[in-house]
């Protein structure tokens, strides 16, 4: 397979095996993505296609073999005077600029902690991240009992301070008591990867500082924080695009016990996504559901772009960054 | 004074360190209340209902069918899928060819991509190529690999001496030679990460399987949530509804336990940060 090199071969034919060894690599090179291309096409490009397609007809379950129209922007047109939907994306919104600041200043300052030469650390980062592997599931009825009207953790806890013991979180204060869920179980891995950045700042720097007279704060300033902007943009990225996604979790916070997207969740946390599903899944209108979610890509679209923008004015680019 | 830091370090890290704890540790007494009861009561029950744990095994359904379930569908989705995304990883970091760039930035465009647009479509043809209700599209899952994975071991890749290949290469070796005999028995740590983080996601999904599967199928997350009941139906068995989200909870907790330190490591010289 590899090239045998034979000191032979005149230099003629040179250009030819060039080619062939050219071609023979763009072969394993697509040969290798091929499973990957695959669910490309079968996963994103055809039912991206197709959600487009969808999203200019008036496709219900119904309709199908009777009466598929195309309908043009009427779905669209629609969207723009549905002050649920403007509400849902309102929500989406909420959630995105409240979870992704408290992640990354969570992420990192327990990073930072355990980055301090702190005694088993290896106990402490198992603690900070045990949450991320506990299924979806099992952390929507733990934060249940803890929000639970009745003698949840939580109203005990506002109890014994002299608050309400009474609150009804799950209903009165769902979004906070989604933001709760969100920041536990998903810290630990971008604590990970910030803990990661900081071990890749030298040493020496926060010695020369030291030597220079930096304090703590100044030496966070001047040195860890522009350092780890890589890793910022990085988690604010993923972050972002994590908290526009959520979807689940508000399913499975709503109160009773009615499962699926069936159930009553609160106004407040019905996101962008949940009420593109319940248009589809509930109403069975798939033209509207899909011209919703198609709204909602365009948001994340623009929103994702401004923060890349945006990292020109304070990613901090040092040339070693980008060689490896 | 250094003495002061120390102490407030680790006082902050204690604090820190028990409330994210202490949610697991409250659904765990929680757990052991007397099932009609809901969570009121003492905060540590007494006596302590271990009875609650037999209910959730066998009370109101076979838990092992439904665990079974789950240890399947897990084991398609995951399993191919870290292969295939090590293979394109590879690909992307040691194989030049044109169009190699323009993929890769769709690669990492599809995670971009929110579930609720292409997941309409997708279940519209998974109808009508009669996979509605069986488990393949979780094989299809599997066997596309995923975005982030591909990206790890991108990053990992990259980063390989290429020495190693020129060896390879004077060897007479071919890219899928070199890959499954130099760089996948070295891929250790990026392993770890993308076993870890597929296979814990996988086993507690939920709204797919929810949405696509029927109960007989089902994994044990949308089986779980949908609660326990008393014999009238009209009272949920919160404390056994827990112990069975705790049990549901131990596989992926041992994994990560057992693993953690490669996991860590993993995370740190794989590059991911960027």
């Amino acid at each position: 397979m590899g090239t045998v090199e034979t000191p032979l071969v005149a230099t003629a034919v040179k250009p030819i095996r060039r080619a062939s060894r050219r071609r023979r690599e763009t072969l394993a090179f697509y040969g290798f993505l091929s499973p990957w291309l695959f669910g490309f096409i079968a996963l994103t490009s055809v039912p991206l296609v197709l959600g487009f397609a969808m999203s200019l007809s008036n496709l219900t379950p119904v309709n199908l073999h009777t009466n598929l129209q195309y309908v043009g922007s009427k779905n669209y047109v629609r969207a723009y005077h549905d002050h649920e939907m403007w509400y849902s994306m309102q929500r989406t919104a909420i959630l995105m600029v409240t979870i992704v600041p408290l992640w990354i200043v969570t992420q990192l300052g327990l990073a930072m902690l355990l980055n301090a030469g702190i005694k088993f650390l290896g106990l402490w980062r198992t603690l900070f991240y045990v949450a991320v592997v506990v299924p979806v599931v099992a952390k929507a009825f733990i934060w249940k009992a803890i929000t639970d009207q009745d003698g949840g953790l939580l109203n005990r806890i506002l109890g014994a301070l002299g608050g309400n013991r009474h609150t009804d979180w799950l209903l009165e204060h769902s979004t906070a008591t989604l933001i709760m869920l969100l920041l536990w179980g998903g810290a630990g891995t971008g604590m990970l990867i910030f803990l990661a950045g900081l071990k890749g700042i030298p040493e020496e720097l926060y010695e020369v500082a030291r030597v220079d007279g930096a304090n703590a704060v100044r030496r966070f300033v001047s040195i860890t924080l522009p350092l780890l902007t890589p890793v910022i943009m990085f988690q604010l990225v993923w972050g972002l695009v994590g908290a526009a996604n959520v979807f689940v979790e508000p399913i499975l916070l709503s109160p009773g016990l009615q499962s699926g997207l069936g159930s009553t969740v609160p106004t407040d946390n019905i996101t962008f996504n949940i009420y593109a599903l319940q248009r589809i899944f509930g109403d069975g209108d798939f033209g509207y559901g899909a011209a919703i979610a198609w709204i909602f890509v365009a948001f994340i679209l623009v929103v994702t772009a401004l923060v890349f923008l945006s990292g020109r004015f304070w990613v901090f680019q040092a040339k070693e960054q980008y060689g490896k | 004074m250094r003495l002061a830091t120390e102490a407030v370090l680790y006082a902050l890290v204690l604090v820190l360190a028990a409330i994210f704890v202490v949610p697991l540790v409250w659904g765990f007494f929680s757990s052991l209340r007397e099932m009609h009861q809901g969570v009121s009561g003492p905060v540590i029950p007494k006596p302590a209902h271990w009875d609650n744990y037999r209910f959730a095994w066998s009370g109101q359904f076979a838990f092992t069918h439904y665990l079974w379930n789950t240890v399947v569908l897990t084991f398609i989705a995951t399993v191919p899928a870290v292969l295939t995304s090590a293979l394109a990883g590879y690909a992307f970091a040691r194989i030049r060819a044109r169009g190699r760039n323009t993929f890769f930035i769709l690669m990492l465009g599809t995670t971009f991509i929110p579930f609720a647009i292409t997941f309409i479509p997708f279940f519209w043809v998974i109808v009508k190529l009669n996979m509605y209700s069986t488990r393949w599209p979780w094989l299809i899952w599997g066997i596309s690999g995923s975005a982030f994975l591909i990206f790890l071991f991108r990053q990992f890749y990259a980063s390989f001496p290429t020495d190693l290949d020129d060896a390879a290469a004077m060897d007479g070796c071919g890219h899928l030679r070199t890959f499954l005999q130099i760089y996948l028995p070295n891929s250790g740590a990026p392993l770890v990460v993308a076993f870890i983080w597929l296979g814990t996601g996988w086993w507690g999904e939920y709204i797919l399987a929810q949405l696509l599967l029927p109960d007989q199928l089902l994994p044990l997350g949308p089986k779980i949530a949908q609660g326990y009941y008393s014999a009238g139906q009209e009272i949920t068995l919160v404390p056994v509804t827990l112990a069975a989200a705790l049990l549901f909870t131990v596989p992926p907790v041992l994994a990560f336990l057992v693993l953690q330190k490669k996991l860590t490591r993993g995370i740190v010289t794989t590059g991911l940060k960027g």
